[in-house]
């Protein structure tokens, strides 16, 4: 890292990586293990490529896990591994954002960035060499859970000041009775509206690898009906608005009726 | 209805609050660079008295460096990273190993065998492998030396090219990680707060520049089945260095020098 790299906090940011490509021999060996293993011990949920290009680029896409408020969703992620992987952990980002619009997660920043000890970007377990790209993306996939509203960070530091992490995880609460509901409800409708209808009509102009898009055609037949049958349980809400997110104080429509019909 | 919604993950996200995590974990990665430009992984044997130059104004140091020279002869520096431990204690149990054939040759079969007990342990195969595989390689390139000198030497620069020298590192690690994991019963009583073994393994061993403790310590030397003697120093008020056998009662193979923080290899008289 060079004197001027000083101020830059994007160093967890595969596209902004300025470490010239020199995979050590050791380091080129591993990922290609990494996606064979991808490929012969699948994981539900999880797919991914590498780049026949440049092999330190790893391309994934994590669909959201059932009776969760991301299910079905399409979530696609650029990986891209260090010379001297595993020693040191991929930089990785979440791309299915709406242009850096939507924050699906306390973990998952609208800028891409995501928000996990294992990548270095937040506090806890470190990333260690025995671990592989089907961990990590088996991590990223646990972010996307039922109530995602508890996940850290977002009661890291807002409830801890005065007590441990322990005493706090185990008298954890809304900050507003009703908020971990609400949350799913604003989740569930952008799930729909850019992880669903906008990764597959690619609405953000994304270079999807051709393998894992049709992934998502295939699946999106799928998963067709669970997508009617959500819209239709939530038409109610139909006209009401959401604060997506209090940094950028979007205010958006909810337009159930419009998402797929 | 119109909500308005207080996301209490949106207010850890401010950008002040952000900019300030960030610029510090920015900033210790920076000094991290700025040390690893600085100093090799492992350097070459010096006098003892090459500490004075450290510590030219302060008495307590002093007479405990004087005290130090009394029993060792040479220190050899390693990059203070986190994984100095690993790092010392592999390449000085190693040297030291290649003085007596038969010695090496138990322990490289200790070696051999080493990896399916991981396996066993849950490691997953493929990613144990490569370490396990670049272990190997650097005992039987050293073994395969048709002298000491250059057994040494071979040695002295594999542990200073950064790929074989971390894998070394990660390979110990995981061997300590299972050491830890077969007896956790006998450690557990070692761990602070609420952590499981498998919670500190993971947390405090297994990934890299992580410091290590007594525990660690005394984890690796069973996992190679020998005996470290750590020799401290520190601005403490007695006149000598205080010396720790680990695991207690062992004897000593292998000698370190532990400065808060941080560990070298020691070369007794």
């Amino acid at each position: 890292m060079s004197k001027g790299d000083e101020n830059n906090i994007l160093y967890w940011d595969p596209m902004s990586d300025s470490e010239a490509d020199s995979l050590t021999s050791t380091a080129t060996a591993r990922i290609k293990k990494d996606l064979m293993t991808l490929y012969t011990d699948t994981l539900p949920g999880i797919f991914a490529v590498g780049d026949e290009k440049n092999l330190k680029f790893i391309y994934a896409l994590i669909i959201g896990p059932m009776n969760t408020p991301y299910q079905g969703g399409f979530f696609y992620f650029v990986l891209k591994c260090p010379n001297d992987y595993p020693i040191q952990p991929p930089r990785m980002r979440l791309l299915t954002t709406d242009g850096g619009r939507v924050r699906f997660n306390p973990n998952l920043y609208e800028t891409g960035k995501i928000c996990v000890s294992i990548l270095g970007t937040w506090n806890g377990p470190a990333w260690s060499p025995a671990q592989q790209i089907s961990s990590l993306l088996l991590t990223i996939q646990s972010l996307l859970n039922e109530k995602p509203y508890y996940n850290e960070p977002g009661f890291d530091k807002v409830n801890c000041s005065f007590f441990s992490r322990i005493f706090v995880n185990k008298y954890i609460q809304e900050m507003i009775p009703g908020d971990s509901d609400r949350y799913n409800e604003i989740i569930t409708y952008q799930t729909l509206r850019v992880a669903v209808c906008g990764m597959v009509e690619n609405d953000g102009g994304l270079n999807v690898p051709e393998s894992l898009q049709n992934i998502m055609k295939q699946s999106f037949l799928n998963y067709y009906e669970e997508y009617l049958q959500t819209v239709e349980s939530k038409l109610h809400l139909s006209g009401t608005s959401v604060v997506v997110s209090n940094c950028i104080n979007l205010k958006r429509e909810k337009r159930y009726d419009e998402v797929l019909f | 209805m119109s909500e308005k919604l207080e996301l209490s993950g949106e207010q850890t996200h401010q950008e002040g609050q952000i900019n300030q995590d960030e610029l510090i974990l920015q900033q210790q990665r920076q000094i991290q660079q700025e040390i690893s430009e600085s100093t090799p992984l492992v350097g070459e044997l010096e006098l003892i008295s090459s500490l004075n130059a450290e510590y030219s104004n302060d008495e307590i140091y002093m007479q405990k460096v004087k005290d130090l020279a009394s029993k060792y002869k040479f220190i050899r520096r390693t990059r203070p990273d986190g994984n100095c431990f690993f790092r010392g204690f592999s390449y000085g149990y190693i040297e030291k190993l290649l003085s007596n054939k038969n010695e090496f040759k138990t322990f490289y079969t200790l070696a051999e065998n080493s990896k399916s007990s991981l396996v066993e342990l849950g490691f997953p195969q493929f990613t144990v492998e490569d370490f396990y595989d670049t272990f190997m390689e650097v005992l039987k390139r050293i073994s395969d030396m048709p002298t000491l000198e250059d057994a040494k030497r071979e040695l002295h620069q594999l542990f200073n090219e950064q790929g074989y020298s971390d894998y070394m590192v990660v390979y110990l690690r995981l061997l300590t990680s299972g050491q830890l994991q077969r007896e956790k019963d006998f450690y557990s009583c070692f761990i602070e707060g609420n952590r499981t073994v498998i919670d500190f393994c993971h947390q405090e061993v297994e990934p890299m520049y992580k410091e290590s403790d007594h525990i660690h310590i005394m984890a690796a030397c069973s996992a190679m089945n020998t005996g470290v003697r750590v020799v401290y120093m520190d601005r403490g008020n007695s006149k000598q260095v205080t010396e720790h056998d680990l695991p207690e009662g062992s004897t000593p193979y292998v000698h370190l020098l532990y400065r808060p923080g941080h560990y070298d290899i020691l070369y007794p008289n």
